[in-house]
């Protein structure tokens, strides 16, 4: 069925080339605690254990991601040092892996339901298919997302399986099976999930999606009969987890809504945007608009009810017209059901109730698979039914729409300035975007800077452009508090004369009496504390009065706790004081890794080895996955530096 | 040509990788038993004309353990002497042996019907065997390189035999390899005694591997017949003997804490304790420390003994049963190999309780248990086992996981002594180990505080011996010297103050303090008064009671590091007094008496050692200490 190798490869080839031009783009957001910031990283790769504790340094996921974070090890092996060219080379080549697998997923899809097609022709859809989901735009912001490989491998393990189990079923479909045969799939089914879920935890997501091609193209087809109890059984799986989720959101409902604590927005609220920004992605998938793209999309109008935005109401509605549309027509049209269920299960983990951010493009690296290889048949359908529309002029059509994209958004992914400048073009009302861009153009001026250059005019203008984009930000939310942070640490280095119009640290510190921390603020205010113990943001003394606020409102916050542990270090209090608020966080969260490893800090600084002893024991008693085991053999091999190795 | 070279390919690369996952386990320390067997290979540096002598010296078995003694001689001679050079031909060694276990999985498989992919499924289970968290504490603790040269010649023995047995199927019967096998069983025991279990291992291999395939049908019966008769023979000689010296056993335990019927219900947890840590380990409980194990007194009484002794009763059964099924016997063979591998030190001895490394050998019976399931997959339904083979080689990976965090942990000493704890919060030897480490990096109250929690351990545990009063007091005054803050008059004259009958026990203890008055690691200690507090305990009547021989001669060596010669002539009086015809004590003698002009005693102790001179009972070293007194 796969005949068309060579075309591939030429496919294959040509997707690279489009990409070349991002390859050189900049570590940006999350590859920052993933990547660059993460000390596990830089390891010594002639060490056995320091791989494994490499492996497992993410602490993004509950299951730490570990193939992934291997991979990660494994650039760093290789180019002696973590470098954004080495790790997007790689990351492009696991999506030119991922498109042969979409080739294979689409030739089986099609070989299965569109079986009066001859061999070259479906081969030919699902190259056209692969080639749509390999030239989409919309997937930039994964491949050349550093961190985002946690998407692509396990988008990667999915497909494997998915390939796998399409195989398999056609031939069950035809033939019946033998139960070794059955069993044999399973445990490759196994394999593939085991890898998906370990390189990110939706990779779970694979289960259902077997599922999905199931009752929308197999629909209990088995040995050239038709099986009741199969097909029940199938649509029982498909709703299995919808009925598990209500059992847990109806006994366990603080399971799924502590996490809206730092949101600004409530769980229905989240769930009804989600239906609005399903429609969004799905439009950037089929017509793709770079001008509305970007990395952030904090920008979103959140909706409140179903009618503010009222575009809520009609995503709904929309939306309930496609299920209706689904379950009238499934068996007249299985590739418009496959993808329909094959894109609302492939977002359902993070577009759904949990409490993540609304927007990010990368969530549809799996779920567009689908979608696409619905586009891929159906056009060739229609160019088939209706002979007006030349197969080859349509094809072409769109595969030059998608090239020319895709190259325009990797050549803007290719330069941080650019990427950011682009970015805070397409989306004015994004506080992230304007953060970034000012955080750049600084970057670049200090850059300058340090090589004398900064009398230079243009890197005047990027210090002035930062600061602007920082009062744009602080306009958005005037309680935003990496904008008041950020224009506080500006003028106090770089604009000494503005301090006299704007108190920013007073209104740093109206801002922590009121405002909801999120996830993203506990950075800004980790940024405040370093600043400050670099002696970038005046007197320390002053950071007491805003954690302070914030501990009044937030007493259980460890990371708070942590934070003003920090501070009393900086105002120089006793060291008792100190160890004694360490002793108060642990029993605030016990097994905390991060207090153990101050405890050790603290007390070998106090000269008491005892203690340092005590915590070193607690940190290896708490860390039941020996993840911090290297560091603690560094820090016995040089003692003397322990402070610096934690 | 592929499959001829894979094997050998991948079994390379395998052990590259094996050896790189133990590698950093160079960096780690002596331990436990090193000291007392090792240490005194340190004199061998000044007598290299004395290999020999240490070669035959050692006292840890009946046979005295030749071979691995030979290889720390040789290695002294040869090399630099230090712990990592040990620790590099230990991990040798076991990349040895894993060559081993490949060769006899490959062979073993030869003899089955219809295998074609022969290196695969050895490969794989090799891989289990190899990269087993389980066997850390066997290869980094150096002296086990007498159990893992016991596991070499064992291995080899069933190697040779496998190819004496496959001479006999090929009709060409090469006597050749039973000698092999023969000798090699013979050099297994020269390393350790528990490589007398290659017998039953081959009677097993024979029955229920093998089968007694053969070309003449009259062999395969001959074999048949032998087999049997030896096992059942065998059986019933164990039995007999069981039954005829179970009391002297019993009497045996009597040094131990445990009885012998706690030691064998004990044993059927610590059995299933061991299988779990070979195939599911739970890595922070893994380590050298396990006198906290728990030891039952009544078998009904906890439902982990009936559950563990019913499942032991019902395996051994499935395992006879097996006798029917020709398929069976096979899956059968690796957990006998497991039990009989066990036979020794996991039942009536009175050995410790739980030690990993004793499964060295023993667990190639459950990588072997592995095989025979994947062979049987293979067979039976040949579609499943590539997909089982990748999860196996996941699961490899899994366990080459946890070894490097357990090497990375035995490769510092800190390390080791704190997850000991970690692990075994209840075991006093962790807690003394973790106390030694504290005092070693100048903490006296973090060293005292884990001495006396090692001491409250060793209280509540069968499986530590109940250790002394007077020796816990006797560890506080060596740690705190360690640790450069020696106790004062009041803090030890506790020392007798419990148990006046028997103040002191362990003589380990007293030698180290001996060892740190010589190095001049404690000055300020009130070491005369100490002495003089030992002499009120021991010397104030003539009660050789009081203590043991050897502790008496450690009293002796510390009396005479302190020249205080009435002492140490009355400590080592008493020393012979339990023990007349030991030699170092009648050169100790010797040496007091001369010092406090004793003539006749000196004429009489020169007299008897001359005469064991003359019937060849003195060593080259005890000969020349004699001759210094002889001569002047």
């Amino acid at each position: 069925m796969l005949v068309r190798i060579p075309l591939l490869l030429v496919l294959l080839v040509s997707v690279a080339l489009l990409y070349l031009p991002g390859l050189s783009g900049p570590f940006i957001f999350d590859d920052g605690p993933a990547i660059t910031g993460n000390p596990h990283l830089q390891f010594d790769p002639s060490v056995a254990d320091e791989w494994r504790t490499a492996a497992f340094s993410s602490a993004s996921g509950p299951l730490r991601r570990p193939i992934a974070m291997l991979t990660f090890a494994g650039n760093y092996a290789i180019s002696a040092g973590i470098t954004p060219l080495g790790i997007k080379l790689t990351n492009l080549f696991i999506h030119l892996a991922c498109g042969g697998l979409v080739y294979c997923l689409a030739g089986a899809v099609f070989g299965y339901c569109l079986s009066t097609w001859s061999n070259e022709e479906r081969s030919l859809a699902a190259l056209f298919a692969a080639g749509l989901w390999l030239l989409s735009p919309l997937h930039v912001s994964t491949v050349l997302y550093s961190v985002q490989r946690m998407a692509q491998l396990t988008t990667f393990f999915v497909l494997m399986g998915l390939v796998v189990f399409s195989f398999a079923r056609s031939r069950w479909a035809q033939k019946g099976a033998t139960l070794d045969d059955v069993v044999a799939n399973l445990l490759w089914l196994s394999l593939c999930l085991f890898l998906a879920v370990f390189s990110k935890e939706n990779g779970a997501l694979l289960l259902w999606l077997i599922v999905v091609l199931e009752v929308t193209l197999f629909n209990g087809v088995w040995g050239g009969r038709d099986s009741r109890i199969l097909r029940w059984l199938g649509y029982f799986t498909l709703c299995l987890p919808l009925l598990l989720f209500s059992g847990l959101a109806l006994h366990a409902p603080e399971y799924i809504v502590a996490g809206y604590q730092n949101r600004e927005f409530s769980m229905v609220e989240r769930a009804l945007t989600q239906l609005r920004v399903l429609w969004q992605y799905l439009g950037w998938l089929i017509v793709p608009d770079i001008n509305a793209m970007g990395f952030q999309h904090d920008d979103i109008d959140i909706s409140r009810s179903w009618f503010s935005p009222v575009t809520t109401a009609m995503a709904g509605a929309a939306w309930l017209g496609v299920l209706i549309f689904y379950f009238v027509f499934r068996n007249r049209y299985p590739l418009f059901a496959m993808a329909t269920l094959f894109y609302l299960v492939g977002h359902s983990l993070e577009s759904s109730f949990w409490p993540l951010e609304m927007v990010y493009e990368h969530r549809n690296y799996l779920p567009s698979v689908g979608i696409y290889i619905a586009l891929g048949g159906a056009l060739f359908l229609v160019t088939e039914r209706a002979p007006i529309f030349r197969r080859r002029i349509v094809v072409g059509l769109f595969i030059s729409v998608f090239s020319v994209a895709l190259l325009l958004r990797a050549f803007v992914w290719g330069d941080a300035l650019r990427l950011n400048a682009v970015n805070v073009a397409n989306h004015p009302a994004s506080s992230r975007s304007h953060y970034f861009m000012a955080e750049t153009a600084l970057q670049y001026y200090d850059e300058a800077r340090s090589t004398g250059h900064q009398a230079e005019e243009s890197s005047k203008a990027q210090l002035l452009q930062a600061r602007q984009h920082l009062e744009l930000m602080y306009q958005a939310d005037p309680q935003d508090l990496a904008a008041l942070f950020m224009l506080y640490y500006m003028d106090q280095n770089y604009f000494p004369q503005l301090q006299a119009y704007t108190d920013w640290f007073a209104l740093l510190l109206e801002a922590s009496k009121v405002r909801t921390l999120q996830a993203s603020d506990y950075n800004s205010l980790n940024a405040l504390v370093a600043c400050f113990a670099a002696s970038a943001c005046g007197d320390a003394a002053k950071l007491g009065e805003i954690l302070d606020q914030l501990l009044l409102r937030y007493p259980k916050s460890v990371e708070l706790m942590l934070m003003r542990y920090r501070y009393l270090g900086l105002i120089e209090t006793t060291r008792a004081a100190r160890l004694a608020l360490l002793d108060d966080i642990q029993a605030e969260s016990p097994g905390t890794l991060e207090v153990y490893q101050m405890q050790i800090v603290a007390r070998y600084e106090a000269g008491d080895l005892y203690g340092t002893m005590e915590a070193i024991k607690s940190l290896l008693d708490g860390d039941e996955g020996r993840y911090q085991l290297t560091t603690l053999k560094r820090l016995f091999g040089a003692s003397a530096s322990i402070a610096t190795d934690l | 040509m592929y499959l001829r070279l894979s094997g050998p390919l991948f079994l390379s690369l395998l052990l590259l990788f094996a050896g790189w996952v133990y590698w950093p386990g160079i960096q780690g320390p002596s331990l436990l038993d090193d000291m007392s067997s090792l240490d005194v290979l340190e004199r061998l540096e000044e007598a290299p004309d004395q290999a020999w002598e240490f070669i035959n010296g050692n006292k840890s078995g009946v046979l005295g353990r030749r071979i691995p003694m030979a290889s720390f001689v040789l290695e002294r001679l040869w090399g630099d002497g230090s712990v990592e050079t040990t620790k590099r031909v230990n991990i040798a060694i076991h990349l040895f042996n894993g060559v081993l276990v490949y060769w006899l999985f490959r062979l073993l498989l030869t003899f089955c019907p219809g295998e074609r992919d022969s290196w695969s499924l050895p490969f794989l289970c090799t891989a289990i065997w190899l990269l087993a968290p389980l066997q850390v504490s066997t290869v980094l603790y150096q002296v086990q390189r007498m159990a893992m040269l016991a596991a070499t010649f064992s291995l080899l023995s069933v190697i040779a035999y496998l190819y004496w047995r496959r001479s006999i199927v090929a009709g060409n019967v090469r006597w050749v390899f039973f000698g092999l096998a023969l000798l090699a069983g013979v050099m297994g025991l020269l390393s350790k005694e528990n490589a007398v279990t290659v017998v039953p291992l081959l009677l097993i291999t024979e029955i229920y591997w093998l089968q007694f395939q053969s070309k003449s049908e009259s062999v395969g019966l001959a074999l048949k017949r032998l087999a049997f008769g030896l096992t059942v023979g065998g059986g019933l000689l164990v039995l007999w003997l069981l039954i005829s010296r179970w009391g002297a056993l019993e009497q045996m335990h009597e040094l131990r804490d445990f009885t012998l019927k706690e030691r064998i219900l004990t044993q059927l947890i610590v059995l299933w304790d061991y299988v779990r840590q070979f195939f599911i380990p739970d890595v922070s409980r893994l380590g050298l420390y396990h006198d906290d194990v728990w030891v039952p007194s009544m078998f009904w009484r906890q439902i982990e003994t009936v559950v563990a002794g019913i499942a032991w009763v019902s395996a051994i059964s499935l395992c006879l049963l097996a006798l029917r099924w020709p398929v069976a016997r096979r899956l059968a063979f690796g957990p006998l190999f497991f039990l009989v591998g066990h036979s020794l030190e996991s039942t009536v001895w009175p050995l410790e309780l739980y030690f990993e490394h004793r499964n060295y050998l023993p667990s190639v019976g459950l990588a072997m248990f592995f095989l025979s399931m994947l062979y049987m997959v293979q067979s039976q339904w040949r579609a499943t086992i590539r997909p089982l083979k990748c999860w196996t080689l996941i699961y490899c990976l899994w366990l080459a996981m946890l070894t490097t965090s357990q090497v990375t942990i035995w490769s510092n000493q800190n390390l080791l002594a704190l997850q000991h704890v970690v692990g075994h919060p209840e075991s006093a030897r962790a807690n003394r180990d973790l106390a030694h480490r504290m005092a070693e990096l100048g903490v006296v109250d973090g060293a005292l505080d884990y001495s006396k929690r090692a001491y409250l351990a060793a209280k509540l545990h069968k499986a530590a011996s109940d250790e002394h009063y007077g020796d816990f007091v006797l560890r506080n005054i060596a740690l705190a010297c360690i640790a450069g803050k020696p106790l004062s008059q009041l803090e030890f004259r506790d020392l007798g103050s419990v148990h006046a009958n028997r103040p002191l026990g362990d003589i380990a203890t007293m030698k180290v303090v001996v060892d740190l008055y010589y190095a001049e690691r404690c000055p300020e200690f009130q070491w005369n008064l100490f002495a003089g507090h030992l002499q009120g305990l021991y010397l104030l009547e003539f009660d050789a009671s009081l203590a043991s021989a050897r502790m008496f001669s450690a009293l002796a060596a510390l009396a005479n590091a302190l020249e205080r010669w009435e002492d140490a002539y009355g400590y080592t009086a008493r020393s012979l007094k339990l023990n007349p015809d030991d030699v170092q004590s009648m050169l100790m003698q010797l040496h007091f008496s001369s010092i406090l002009n004793k003539g006749s005693e000196v004429s009489e102790l020169k007299n008897r050692l001359l005469a064991l001179k003359e019937k060849d009972k003195l060593s080259r070293s005890e000969e020349d200490t004699l001759a210094f007194y002889t001569e002047s």
